[in-house]
């Protein structure tokens, strides 16, 4: 679950919570209650030795590992249809907090899992997700093949080939390389 | 045993994470109906599962299962013989819960109430609190405990006798004191949030905090409140929100999600520990962890916290820096000779009568002296300070001299007194600093050693002597106040001395109070030369003073020298706004409330018309005053006491049909399965003293002896208290014997697990407190 400040920064309140309005603080807090029930979360995580990723693109960063993590981490559809409906209701504030929510959410399950592989495995490279550090947002698309497997074409999200954009979007497509695994 | 300055560093590092609760799991487990206390022995390893389902949620501490677990508490269950052995291994199954944990989880022994409140709440004694809180300190240091929790107390004087116990005991063992406040921040006996602070405060404790009552909200409100009153470290643990019955026991309806939201903002407001009371189990704490991970404490700023030098009673603080205090000074039977004779055989009414007038003309505390101290024991100061506190809620001044009755004093009032005095001198202060540092109060430090220095300069060396002597012993500079020696012109002393000193001390930022009338001592027109004098020490910067506030002279000129140094208006008491029955009643003046009554009867109105629309209506005002929180339950229960006499007095010169009736009968009883008998006990007393004549059925009591009950007396209403989540659903029992019985009766009820909607659901009326059930008892006899 995403801390209640990071929350409410990430929609745009900066201030301490105790000078916050009531109103907007109740608001908020609703919110984060609704959103926990929308929320369907899913972690998925696939490991490739180097040479199993052929000639895969991978960000400089990541460049001579001998392992990667390939994941998947969502949030599911829900929270984007509910947030649409509040704007389609002119609820903006309600559909701002929500949609704030799924972004702290999402990164917080990733953020999660991170830590359980990494104290699993030791040290790894940082998490790296394409549209980041000239790592083309287009390459989601061959990373969530790789996350959640070549075989299975039912796939938990999708992503358009042309603007890379993950849908449902409280989604996140992402790798990790390990020096080495340690199973 | 964590020490008490490791303790201090851990809370300064990180947020501790308390448990949470216990009986409703026990519950859920099937083990309901056994005294949660017994399943140390009976059933171990419930207790430690639980117990490690809580570290494996992220406790850092453990409270062993010992809350009801002192002596009188386990007496209501025949259990105080086994009293060693439960302490025992409750310490021992919280230990290996503890020592699973890959981290450092401490264990806590767990105290609460011995149900038995000291006067004027309850009818125990601070003795009897303080022997059973110091047998089950004992038992759980001794049995290995890192630290000891006092928690869910209501009554500011029992947990005054718990701490002070606690400390007897051990002076190295953490320790966390916390109560229970309502919405608005005031326990069930009328202590506020700041109350608690001033006073528990100064009774060496590590840790302030509160729980059980309310939810996270409310908490959070009474939280902040109570940052801004101590500079002491913080613990929260609300209930799980409001509870609601699910048709087999009560639930609570905040979720451990929404619950765990609150997390940030109790840290923000500068908890240092968060654990969670009623209703929550170890996912409520497990998502309190979660929420908190990587949260830092806030860090308490000390500009935030606003801490003068102040003085309490039970229900109300004075801060001495922020205002003037007037110090009534008649309580002293010096040259009084009806006061002396009555205080002497312990006839207080003539006291409570000056009691009642000083507040009356605008004291803001009151100064206590017994005269010669000879004619006094121990006992008759307890009554005398028991009178006292239940009949006003100005702060008191002790101003006794004799050791013994002093100790006796303090140990029996519940607020943060002033001690006067002390002289300077190592003699008096190696006897008195001692009794400041255990009973908690603020010293009058005299500015004299073992004689009176004739300058300023030396007046004001032996006070910071003596400051210095006490801040070595860890007391603080706000624990004082200087009394700069008024001494009578007439034998030829300098007042200009006692204005020097006061300067001198005003100007080293210590509070001043002078016993103005000691000036004009052989005098004449003392009044004159009392204001005078007053009037110039104001505007030298003294705090408070003792003197008449019955003499207009002085109090009119002590306005204007205030209003002209300050700017500001004081506010004055509206007498006008006083009904004389409702102030007698207040104040304890039995014989003004007789007077008052028969002035009525002799005008021809008919007893049972007094007792109910005069008589009766004043009680009732006494108990809107205690709705509106104007007056706390101490209050109400003097003011019951004071009209019980007078009511008997009525009823015997009544017929006999309207004798027997009065406003009507009604049955009360705790519902079986339930020993929780205070708020029955006070319901019985609010509705005696509001006219209604009450059968009391005692605690524990089955549907069939109800009903048995029911038939034979035949009572206009039937209520019934049930406090435990587990015994709500009696109620509905009760109802439905009743029904089949043939028994045509309205039933109340209450009890902190009922509401309104679950009352309704059980076929009976909802009293959230004692006067609340006065009035829907009214409304059901169309009275």
């Amino acid at each position: 679950m995403p801390r209640l400040k990071a929350y409410l920064a990430r929609s745009g309140y900066r201030s301490a919570l105790k000078d916050m309005k009531d109103g907007e603080l109740a608001l908020a807090k609703e919110i984060y209650i609704e959103a926990l029930d929308l929320a369907e979360p899913l972690a998925v995580v696939n490991d490739y030795e180097r040479r199993e990723l052929g000639d895969i693109s991978l960000p400089g960063k990541l460049e001579g590992c001998a392992s990667y993590s390939a994941m998947l981490f969502s949030l599911g559809a829900g929270l984007d249809l509910a947030a649409e409906a509040y704007f389609g209701r002119d609820e903006p504030l309600r559909a701002l907090l929500l949609d704030s929510w799924g972004s702290e959410a999402v990164e917080c399950l990733a953020e999660n899992v991170d830590e359980r592989l990494r104290a699993a495995r030791g040290r790894g490279t940082t998490r790296f997700a394409p549209g980041y550090g000239g790592f083309s947002v287009r390459h989601n698309a061959e990373w969530l093949k790789l996350a959640v497997g070549e075989d299975k074409p039912e796939r938990p999200v999708s992503v358009d080939s042309q603007t890379g954009i993950i849908i449902p979007r409280k989604s996140i497509i992402c790798m990790i390389g390990w020096d080495t695994i340690e199973d | 045993m964590i020490s008490r300055e490791e303790f201090k560093e851990a809370l300064e590092t990180r947020t501790l994470m308390l448990d949470g609760g216990y009986g409703t799991c026990f519950f859920d487990e099937g083990l309901g109906g056994v005294p949660a206390e017994l399943l140390n022995l009976e059933h171990p390893l419930s207790v430690e599962k639980l117990h490690r389902e809580y570290v494996d949620a992220g406790a850092d501490i453990l409270l062993t299962n010992t809350f009801c677990g002192n002596r009188p508490k386990l007496a209501e269950n025949s259990l105080q013989d086994k009293i060693a052995e439960i302490h025992r291994e409750a310490v021992a199954i919280a230990r290996r819960a503890a020592s699973c944990a890959r981290r450092r989880v401490l264990v806590f022994g767990d105290m609460t109430s011995t149900g038995r409140l000291p006067k004027p709440a309850g009818s125990g004694s601070f003795h009897d609190c303080l022997i059973a809180y110091r047998e089950q300190a004992e038992l759980l240091i001794n049995a290995g405990c890192d630290g000891l929790i006092i928690e869910t107390i209501t009554d500011i004087k029992e947990l005054k006798a718990a701490l002070i116990a606690v400390r007897e005991i051990s002076v190295e063992i953490p320790l966390i004191a916390q109560m229970a406040f309502d919405s608005s921040g005031t326990t069930l006996t009328g202590a506020s949030v700041e109350v608690f602070a001033a006073v528990a405060g100064d009774l060496d404790v590590d840790v302030l905090g509160m729980n059980c009552l309310v939810g996270p909200a409310e908490t959070l409100q009474n939280l902040r409140r109570l940052a801004k009153a101590t500079t002491l470290p913080l613990s929260v643990e609300p209930n799980a929100g409001d509870p609601r019955f699910d048709g087999k026991m009560t639930v609570y309806d905040t979720s451990a999600a929404e619950f765990s939201l609150y997390a940030e903002e109790f840290v923000e407001a500068g908890a240092s520990i968060i654990g969670g009371c009623c209703g929550t189990r170890p996912d409520y704490i497990k998502a309190l962890s979660a929420a908190l991970k990587g949260v830092v404490p806030a860090g308490r700023r000390p500009r935030d916290v606003r801490l003068g030098t102040r003085v309490a009673s039970r229900t109300s603080v004075f801060d001495l820096g922020g205002n003037f205090c007037v110090i009534g000074e008649r309580i002293n039977p010096t040259g009084k000779k009806l006061l002396r004779s009555s205080m002497r055989s312990g006839d207080w009414a003539p006291m409570l009568e000056e009691v009642a007038s000083q507040g009356r003309e605008g004291a803001n505390a009151l100064d206590i002296n017994f005269g010669v101290e000879k004619f006094f024991t121990e006992e008759s100061v307890s009554d005398a300070i028991i009178a006292i506190e239940g009949a006003t809620p100005l702060p008191l001044s002790l101003d006794i001299q004799s050791l013994d009755l002093l100790e006796r004093a303090l140990a029996e009032y519940p607020g943060r007194p002033l001690i006067n005095s002390s002289a300077c001198d190592d003699e008096s202060l190696a006897a008195k600093l001692p009794l400041l540092k255990k009973y908690g109060g603020v010293m009058v430090l005299l500015a004299m050693d073992k004689d009176i220095p004739e300058s300023p300069a030396g007046r004001f060396e032996a006070v910071k002597r003596a400051l210095a002597r006490a801040l070595a012993m860890g007391l603080t500079r706000d624990r004082f106040i200087v009394d700069a020696l008024a001494m009578s012109v007439g034998a030829g002393c300098d007042h200009r001395a006692t204005l020097g000193t006061l300067r001198m001390c005003a100007e080293d930022g210590l509070n001043t109070v002078l016993g103005v009338s000691n000036l004009s001592h052989g005098m004449p027109n003392r009044s004159g030369i009392n204001a005078a004098f007053l009037s110039q020490a104001v505007e030298i910067g003294l705090s408070a003073a003792i003197i008449n506030s019955g003499d207009n002279v002085v109090m009119e000129t002590l306005y204007g020298a205030l209003l002209l140094k300050t700017g500001k208006l004081e506010d004055r008491l509206d007498e006008s706004a006083l009904d004389p029955l409702v102030e007698a009643l207040l104040s304890g003046r039995s014989k003004t409330v007789s007077a008052l009554v028969d002035e009525k009867l002799s005008s021809g109105m008919p007893p049972l018309e007094v007792s109910q629309n005069v008589l009766g209506e004043a009680m009732e005002k006494v108990g809107a005053l205690y709705e509106s929180k104007k007056i706390f339950l101490p209050h109400i229960l003097f003011a019951a006491e004071t009209a019980f006499p007078v009511f008997d007095r009525l009823r015997g010169m009544m017929e006999g049909g309207e004798a027997s009736r009065g406003r009507g009968k009604v049955l009360l009883a705790t519902v079986e399965g339930d020993i929780h008998d205070i708020g029955k006990n006070i319901v019985a007393t609010v509705l005696r003293a509001g006219g209604f004549e009450v059968a009391d059925a005692g605690k524990n009591v089955s549907s069939a002896e109800i009903l048995r009950q029911a038939a034979e007396l035949a009572p206009d209403i039937v209520g019934l208290s049930a406090m435990m989540t587990t015994t709500v659903g009696r109620v509905s029992e009760v109802v439905a014997a009743l029904a089949e019985g043939g028994v045509s009766v309205p039933v109340i009820c209450g009890g902190a697990s009922m509401n309104d909607e679950l009352a309704n659901l059980f076929g009976a009326r909802y009293a959230r407190d004692s006067n609340a059930a006065l009035s829907l008892c009214r409304s059901l006899v169309g009275g």
